[in-house]
C-alpha cells in the first residue's frame, strides 16, 4: 500500500507543467497569410491576426481592466521561400504565435508563377492548420490587400475572404480549399486551380479562376466563364448563366440541377475522344423583353444550350493549347481506360477530341409573362 | 497442474469473442488505410483487403480446429498445446518466441498511439508519461480480469459507432471516378496488396491465448468469425472512402489518410473534428494492450507457477514501457510496425498451419502406438 | 496493544448477569418504573419504562387483571390477560431487550429471574406524510416513517401475497438495532437473499443509526464513489422493486428502505417514468442521461479547450470568448476552480439552512455573487453559463447520492484537463469506466445492461418501452421467477383496436 502510494507521488511531478499551454487569451491567432514574391527566392510574408473589441454595451457597469484585444493586426517582412510565417514573427508577436485556426493563405501572381512547391510542401505537413483553408492568387499585392484598413466591413480581412470565396462556390465557382488543391497537385493527370481575387477600391471582388500546371500559374478564367467551367467539373446547382444572345438580349438562368457525364472512347490512342454530355434544369430569373414566353420556353432552352456548348468546347480548346488540365479530363480518361498509358499522356492531351451534349430545360420562367 | 475448466465466475460471454476480435484486429491499422496497399494495387487496393479478409476467416477456421482437437487432452491454448506436444523445454522455448510477438505487438501499439497523440494534439507529449499513465490504467484493469478487458472491448466497439459513422459524411466529397477502371492491376500486384492486407488483420491470432476463457466456444466461434467479418467490412468501407476521397498521388503522401479524412468533416460545436476523434483512439489502445498485458502475464505465470501474477503483470508493463521509451522516431516505429507485421502474418500463416499438422501427425502416431 | 487491553478490561459488561443487577443498574435512571402491586389475592413486581412503554394501555387493559380474583400467580395472569405474544422466560437477555423496546415485566419475586413480560409498546412517531426528497409529480405520496412497522405496513398493503417474507435480524452490539430484509419469495433470487443476510449478520458495529449507514458498509467496494445500492423514502418504489425480484432491507429508526443489488442505469431513472407515456418518458430518461453527461465533463472541458485546444473552438464563438477571457487575469484552470467552490458552498450552505433562508441564499449566490464576480473580472461570463447549467444538471439526478456522485467526479476531471487537456479527460473517463465494469452490487456487475451486454434489459435504461413489453424481470438479479407475466396474452389485450379504416 504504501508503494502505491509512493508511486502516485512519484507520478505528479511527472505529470505537472511538462505540456506548453496555449491559453486562449494567450496567442495570437494567426488566421490569414500573404505572400508576395521578391524575386530570387524572397519572399514578402504577411500575417494578419484579428483583433476583437468588446462592444460598449456589453461591458456596461463594468469595473476592472478596460478589455483591449491584441494591439497587433498584423505583421510583415522579407523571408526566404517556404518558411512559415508564424515561426519567422515569432519575435515580433506579443504573444505565442499560432496557425490552428488559419483561415485563408493567398499569393500574388508573380509568386504563383514562380511556383508554390515549397508553400505547399510545409502546409501539407502542419497537422496544426485546418484542410478546408481558402486560397487565393491575388492580382496585385497581398500585403496590400490584407493590411488595408479602408474596408466597408469591420469582419477581421481573413474571415472576408473566406466567407466571399465559400458563398461564390456554392454558386458559379468550383469548391477550392487548399485540400482540392493539394489533391489534384499531388494527383496525376490533372491540375490545380484556386480562385483568383481583387482588391478593388472599399472591397474585394471575384475575378475568376487561377488555372496551374504542377504548382505553377498559367493561366485564368474570368469570372463571366465560371459556370461553363464548374458544369464541366462537377455537379452542382444553384449557380446563374448570363446568355447573351445573338440578338444582343440578355437571359439570365439559375439552375436547379446540373449533372454531367463523360464518354470516353479510344483512349490509349493518339487523340482519344471525350465526350461529355450535360443535363441542365433551371429557371429563367431574369430575360430582356420579349425574348421568353411561356409558350417559347423551348426555344429558349435551345437557344441557352447552343451558347453553353458553343463556350464549353472554346474553353476546353483554350486549355489544351496551354497544356492545363484542370477538369482532370485526362483522370477522366484514365478511369475509362484500361492499361491507361499515363507516359504519352501530356503529348495526346493537345489532341484529344472534346465535345459536349447539352441539354438544357426550363422548368419555369417566373411569375409573370 | 492446472485445471482443465476454468471456472464460471471468469468465463467470457461467446459475444465477447467478437468484441475482442474486432478491437484486436483493428489496433491502430484502420488509421492507415489504404495507404499500405496503394503502392501495390492502386485503385484495387480494396480487392487486396478483401481477399486478405477470406483468408484470415480461413485462418481463423484452422485456428478453431488446432484448439478444439486440443480439447481431450487439457486445456485448449496455445500454452498447453506446446508444453504436451514438445515437451516442457521445447515448449516453454515456444510459448516465449510467442509471447515475444505479443509483447511486440504491445510495444507497437504503444508507440503507434503515442505517436499519434503527439502529432495530432501534444507536440510535447513524453511518450514515457503517457505510456506510464497507460500501463497503469492497463495494471488496473488487468488484475480484474479478462472479463473487464470483455468490457472494455465492447465499449471500444460502442464508442467507435461515431467515428466510423462519420464516414457517411465524407460521401459529398468523394469521387468514385477514382475507382475506376476495377481490376486494371496485374494478379500478383493484387497478390501482394493481399500481402500487405493480411497484416493489417492481424490481432485476431491471439485467440490461441484465452479461447478456453470461452464458456461456450461453439458459439463463441461465430463470433469470431463475425467479428474478422465485421472488421473486414469496415476496412473495405476504408479503403473504398480512402481511394474515392483522393487522388492516388495524395494517398501515397499521406501518412494517416483517416485523420486526413476527419479533418475535412465539418462537425457542430467545434473546428478540427480530427482532434476530437483522436480523442476516442484512447479506447481502441486500451483493451488491445490489456489483452496483451494479460497474455504476458498468463504466459509467465504458466512457465513459473511459483510466483504471484501480480508481480508478472508489474515486470510486463514496466518492459513494455521501457521498450516504449527506446523507440521515439517516427521511421523506428514504422520499422517495428514492419516487423511485427512479417513475423506475425509468419507465425498466423506458416507457424500455426504446420502446428496443426503435427498436432494430427502427434495424434496418428499416438493411435498407431496405442493399436 | 497495551492500552487496547486495559480498554477492554475496564469496560462495562452490557448484559446483566441477573434480575437484580438489572434493577440495581436501573436505580438511577428516571423513567424507569419498578414497584410492588399488592392486591388481595396475588403479589407481584411491576417494571417498566415509562417513557417506552404506554402507561395508559397498562392501566386500562393489563392492571385491572392483576386485582382479578382469579389470579393467584403468574400463570393466571398469563391466561387471564386477553394480550397475544406474552412471553414467559427467564433469559435474562430477552428481558433486558423487551423491557428497552416498551415491554412490561411482572414478576412474583423481585430476586428471581422468572418473569411474565407483556407486550405494551408505545407506538409514537411521525404520521405518514408526503415524500419531501424524492417528489413525483404524478403518483403516489407516501413516505417511509421512521418506524420499521409502520413501513412494512406501507410495503405490504402493495403487496398481499403470502409469498412476501421478510426475515428479521438484530444488528450492533449495544443498540441491536431491527433490521428486515424484505423479498418477495420465489421471485428473488436465493442467492442474493443469503448473501445480504451474510452481510448484515457479520457487521461488527456498535449501534447503527440509519439504513444508509448500514448499506455503507454492506456494499462490495467501500471506496468506490459510486452508490452501490439505492436508498428510498418511497414504498411504491420499494414494491416495485420487490415485484422486479429485488431485495429491501428496512431499519427500525429509519425512513429510508434499502434496494439491493442495484445497477448504475437505476439512479438515472425517475419514478415518475412509469407514470408517463413511453415516448415521453424516454425522451426524460435521455435528457436526464445528457444532462449528466454535460455536467460531468462540461467544465473539464472549458479547461481543456481554453487551455490547450484553441483549434476547437468554433470561428463565430471566438470572438465572444476571446474578449469575455482577456479581462481574466486567472488560467481557466483556476477560474473554474473559483466558480465551482463557490457553487459548492452555495449547496452546501442552502442544504444546512431551513427551506427559506436557503432560498435566499441560492438567489443571492446566483444573482449578486454570480454577476459580481463577471463584472469584477475574476471569471468570464461565458463560464458562468457552464458552471450555472452543470450545477443544475447535475441536480437533475433523481438519486441524491448519485448527485452527490456526478458533482465530485467533476474535480479529477478539471484536473485531468488541466495535465493533458482533452487527452486527459479522455483518460479520467477510461478510469473511471475501467472502475465501473470492476464494481458490481451484491455480487451482480454494476452496468449490467451495457456490460454485460442484455439486449433484454436494455428496455427499460435509457429508452423506457411500453410496459406491455416488459414482460421479463431484468436478468441481472437472476430472478427465481423471470417472467412478469404472459407476453402473448398482454400483447393480444393491447392490440384490440383494429387497424383497419373506419372499422
Amino acid at each position: 500500500m504504501k508503494i502505491k502510494v509512493f508511486f502516485l507521488l512519484m507520478l505528479i511531478p511527472l505529470l505537472s507543467g511538462c505540456l506548453p499551454t496555449s491559453t486562449l487569451d494567450q496567442v495570437l491567432m494567426v488566421e490569414g497569410e500573404g505572400f508576395d514574391y521578391l524575386g530570387n527566392g524572397k519572399i514578402m510574408g504577411t500575417v494578419v491576426i484579428p483583433s476583437f473589441e468588446q462592444g460598449a454595451s456589453q461591458n456596461g457597469q463594468g469595473g476592472g481592466m478596460q478589455s483591449i484585444s491584441s494591439t497587433i493586426r498584423s505583421l510583415s517582412g522579407v523571408t526566404y521561400d517556404g518558411k512559415s510565417l508564424a515561426d519567422k514573427f515569432q519575435s515580433e508577436g506579443q504573444e505565442i504565435l499560432r496557425v490552428g485556426s488559419m483561415k485563408t493563405m493567398i499569393y500574388d501572381k508573380k509568386l504563383a508563377k514562380f511556383g508554390l512547391k515549397n508553400q505547399l510542401s510545409f502546409r501539407n505537413r502542419d497537422p496544426d492548420v485546418p484542410s478546408a483553408i481558402s486560397i487565393a492568387v491575388v492580382d496585385g499585392s497581398t500585403k496590400e490587400l490584407l493590411t488595408a484598413t479602408d474596408y466597408q466591413t469591420k469582419v477581421p480581412i481573413a474571415r472576408y475572404i473566406q466567407h466571399m470565396i465559400l458563398q461564390n462556390t456554392q454558386q458559379n465557382y468550383p469548391s477550392t480549399n487548399l485540400r482540392y488543391f493539394l489533391d489534384s497537385y499531388y494527383g496525376a493527370y490533372m491540375d490545380p486551380f484556386m480562385p483568383l481575387i481583387k482588391k478593388s477600391g472599399d472591397h474585394l471582388e471575384m475575378q475568376g479562376l487561377a488555372l496551374f500546371r504542377n504548382d505553377k500559374y498559367i493561366m485564368s478564367i474570368p469570372d463571366s466563364k465560371m459556370f461553363v467551367f464548374k458544369m464541366l467539373y462537377e455537379p452542382f446547382n444553384q449557380g446563374f448563366y448570363d446568355c447573351l444572345l445573338p440578338s444582343g438580349k440578355h437571359i439570365v438562368v439559375r439552375n436547379v440541377e446540373s449533372s454531367v457525364k463523360y464518354k470516353v472512347e479510344d483512349g490509349n490512342g493518339v487523340s482519344p475522344k471525350v465526350v461529355a454530355s450535360l443535363q441542365i434544369k433551371g429557371y429563367v430569373r431574369q430575360a430582356s423583353p420579349k425574348t421568353v414566353s411561356t409558350k417559347a420556353a423551348s426555344t429558349v432552352s435551345k437557344k441557352v444550350a447552343d451558347d453553353l456548348k458553343h463556350n464549353a468546347e472554346k474553353m476546353v480548346r483554350q486549355l489544351q493549347r496551354k497544356g492545363v488540365d484542370p477538369l482532370r479530363i485526362g483522370d477522366t480518361v484514365r478511369s475509362a481506360t484500361r492499361h491507361f498509358d499515363g507516359k504519352t499522356w501530356n503529348e495526346r492531351y493537345p489532341n484529344t477530341n472534346f465535345s459536349c451534349q447539352i441539354h438544357v430545360e426550363v422548368i419555369q420562367t417566373g411569375i409573370s409573362s | 497442474m492446472t485445471k482443465d475448466t476454468i471456472s464460471k465466475a471468469f468465463q467470457l460471454s461467446p459475444i465477447s469473442a467478437f468484441f475482442l476480435t474486432f478491437s484486436l484486429q483493428l489496433g491502430s491499422d484502420f488509421l492507415k488505410l489504404p495507404q499500405p496497399l496503394i503502392d501495390q494495387a492502386g485503385q484495387d487496393a480494396w480487392i487486396g483487403v478483401l481477399i486478405s479478409g477470406f483468408a484470415t476467416m480461413g485462418i481463423l477456421w484452422f485456428i478453431f480446429r488446432l484448439l478444439d482437437h486440443e480439447k481431450p487432452y487439457g486445456r485448449t491454448d496455445i500454452f498447453s498445446i506446446h508444453r504436451r506436444l514438445f515437451g516442457k523445454k521445447a515448449g516453454d522455448v515456444l510459448n516465449f518466441i510467442l509471447m515475444g510477438q505479443v509483447l511486440l505487438f504491445l510495444v507497437c501499439l504503444l508507440c503507434t498511439y503515442s505517436e499519434i497523440f503527439q502529432v495530432w494534439l501534444f507536440p510535447n507529449l513524453s511518450t514515457l508519461e503517457f505510456s506510464i499513465i497507460i500501463c497503469i490504467i492497463t495494471g488496473y484493469v488487468v488484475l480484474g480480469g479478462i472479463r473487464n478487458i470483455g468490457g472494455l472491448s465492447f465499449l471500444y466497439f460502442l464508442y467507435m459507432i461515431p467515428i466510423f459513422q462519420s464516414l457517411n459524411f465524407t460521401v459529398p466529397y468523394l469521387r468514385f471516378s477514382n475507382l475506376l477502371p476495377v481490376f486494371d492491376h496485374s494478379l500478383s500486384a493484387i497478390m501482394e496488396a493481399s500481402y500487405m492486407g493480411a497484416k493489417l488483420y492481424l490481432g485476431f491470432e491471439l485467440v490461441i491465448f484465452y479461447y478456453p476463457f470461452f464458456g461456450q466456444p461453439d458459439r463463441a466461434r461465430k463470433w469470431a468469425y463475425l467479428g474478422v467479418l465485421t472488421s473486414m467490412i469496415l476496412y473495405l468501407n476504408l479503403t473504398i472512402v480512402g481511394t474515392a476521397f483522393a487522388t492516388q498521388g495524395a494517398l501515397t503522401r499521406t501518412i494517416w489518410p483517416f485523420m486526413a479524412l476527419l479533418k475535412t468533416l465539418q462537425i457542430p460545436f467545434f473546428n478540427h473534428a480530427e482532434k476530437l476523434a483522436t480523442l476516442f483512439f484512447v479506447w481502441s489502445l486500451i483493451p488491445d494492450v490489456c489483452v496483451c498485458t494479460w497474455i504476458l502475464t498468463r504466459g509467465l505465470n504458466f512457465s513459473f507457477p511459483s510466483m504471484k501474477q501480480k508481480y508478472f503483470m508489474i515486470a510486463v508493463l514496466i518492459l513494455s514501457v521501457l521498450l516504449t521509451c527506446s523507440l521515439q522516431t517516427g521511421n523506428q516505429i514504422r520499422m517495428i510496425n514492419q516487423l511485427f507485421g512479417l513475423t506475425g502474418t509468419a507465425i498466423v500463416y506458416i507457424y500455426l498451419p504446420l502446428l496443426f499438422l503435427y498436432q494430427w501427425f502427434h495424434k496418428k502416431v499416438r493411435e498407431q502406438h496405442e493399436n | 496493544m497495551f492500552f487496547r487491553k486495559r480498554k477492554i478490561k475496564k469496560e462495562n459488561p452490557i448484559q446483566a448477569e441477573s434480575v437484580s443487577d438489572l434493577w440495581l443498574r436501573l436505580e438511577n435512571v428516571p423513567d424507569f418504573i419498578h414497584f410492588k402491586h399488592k392486591g388481595e389475592h396475588f403479589h407481584c413486581w411491576v417494571s417498566f419504562i415509562q417513557t417506552l412503554a404506554d402507561v395508559e394501555y397498562l392501566h386500562r387493559d393489563v392492571f385491572p387483571y392483576l386485582y382479578s380474583d382469579k389470579v393467584h400467580s403468574l400463570a393466571d395472569v398469563q391466561q387471564q390477560i386477553p394480550i397475544e405474544r406474552m412471553i414467559r422466560t427467564k433469559d435474562m437477555a430477552v428481558i433486558q431487550a423487551k423491557l428497552f423496546e416498551g415491554y412490561t415485566i411482572i414478576q412474583e419475586y423481585e430476586r428471581e429471574a422468572d418473569c411474565l413480560i407483556i407486550p405494551s409498546v408505545k407506538i409514537k412517531g411521525r404520521q405518514i406524510e408526503k415524500s419531501e426528497i424524492e417528489t413525483s409529480i404524478i403518483g403516489p405520496r407516501e413516505a417511509f416513517v421512521e418506524s420499521a412497522d409502520a413501513n412494512i405496513n406501507l410495503v405490504r398493503k402493495r403487496i398481499p401475497i403470502p409469498q412476501f417474507k421478510f426475515d428479521e435480524l438484530h444488528i450492533g452490539k449495544i443498540s441491536k438495532t431491527r433490521v428486515c430484509v424484505l423479498y418477495i419469495d420465489g421471485i428473488a433470487n436465493k442467492d442474493n437473499i443469503n448473501t445480504v443476510k451474510q452481510r448484515i449478520r457479520d457487521l461488527e458495529v456498535v449501534s447503527m443509526i440509519d439504513a444508509t449507514m448500514l448499506a455503507l458498509m454492506i456494499s462490495d467496494n467501500n471506496n468506490s464513489i459510486f452508490p452501490q445500492y439505492i436508498d428510498t423514502e418511497r414504498p411504491d418504489r420499494v414494491a416495485g422493486a420487490l415485484y422486479e425480484g429485488k431485495i429491501s432491507v428496512i431499519i427500525e429508526g429509519s425512513p429510508n428502505a434499502l434496494i439491493l443489488p442495484a445497477s448504475i442505469i437505476e439512479f438515472f431513472a425517475a419514478f415518475d417514468d412509469y407514470f408517463l407515456v413511453w415516448p415521453i418518458a424516454t425522451a426524460y430518461r435521455l435528457l436526464r442521461l445528457f444532462a449528466i453527461g454535460f455536467s460531468s465533463v462540461a467544465s473539464s472541458i472549458y479547461v481543456a479547450i481554453l487551455t490547450y485546444h484553441y483549434q476547437l473552438i468554433p470561428d463565430n464563438l471566438i470572438p465572444s470568448l476571446f474578449t469575455s477571457r482577456t479581462a481574466v487575469p486567472y488560467a481557466p484552470f483556476v477560474e473554474v476552480l473559483v466558480m465551482e467552490f463557490m457553487i459548492e458552498l452555495l449547496r452546501e450552505a442552502g442544504a444546512r439552512l431551513p427551506t427559506k433562508v436557503g432560498q435566499t441564499i441560492g438567489i443571492v449566490g446566483g444573482i449578486v455573487i454570480g454577476t459580481a464576480s463577471v463584472q469584477a473580472g475574476v471569471v468570464s461570463n461565458f463560464l458562468l453559463i457552464i458552471i450555472a447549467l452543470s450545477a443544475l444538471s447535475a441536480f437533475i439526478t433523481p438519486n441524491y447520492r448519485m448527485a452527490t456522485t456526478i458533482r465530485f467526479i467533476r474535480f479529477p476531471f478539471i484536473l485531468s484537463a488541466q495535465l493533458l487537456g482533452l487527452l486527459g479527460i479522455s483518460l479520467c473517463f477510461l478510469i473511471f469506466v475501467s472502475h465501473l465494469i470492476k464494481l458490481t452490487s451484491i455480487g451482480r456487475p454494476y452496468i449490467e445492461p451495457i456490460y454485460p451486454t442484455r439486449v433484454r434489459d436494455l428496455k427499460d435504461t435509457f429508452i423506457r418501452l411500453p410496459l406491455n413489453y416488459q414482460n421479463e424481470r431484468p436478468l441481472f438479479l437472476r430472478p427465481g421467477d423471470s417472467k412478469r407475466f404472459n407476453s402473448h396474452r398482454a400483447h393480444q389485450k393491447a392490440e384490440v383496436k383494429k387497424s383497419e379504416l373506419d372499422n
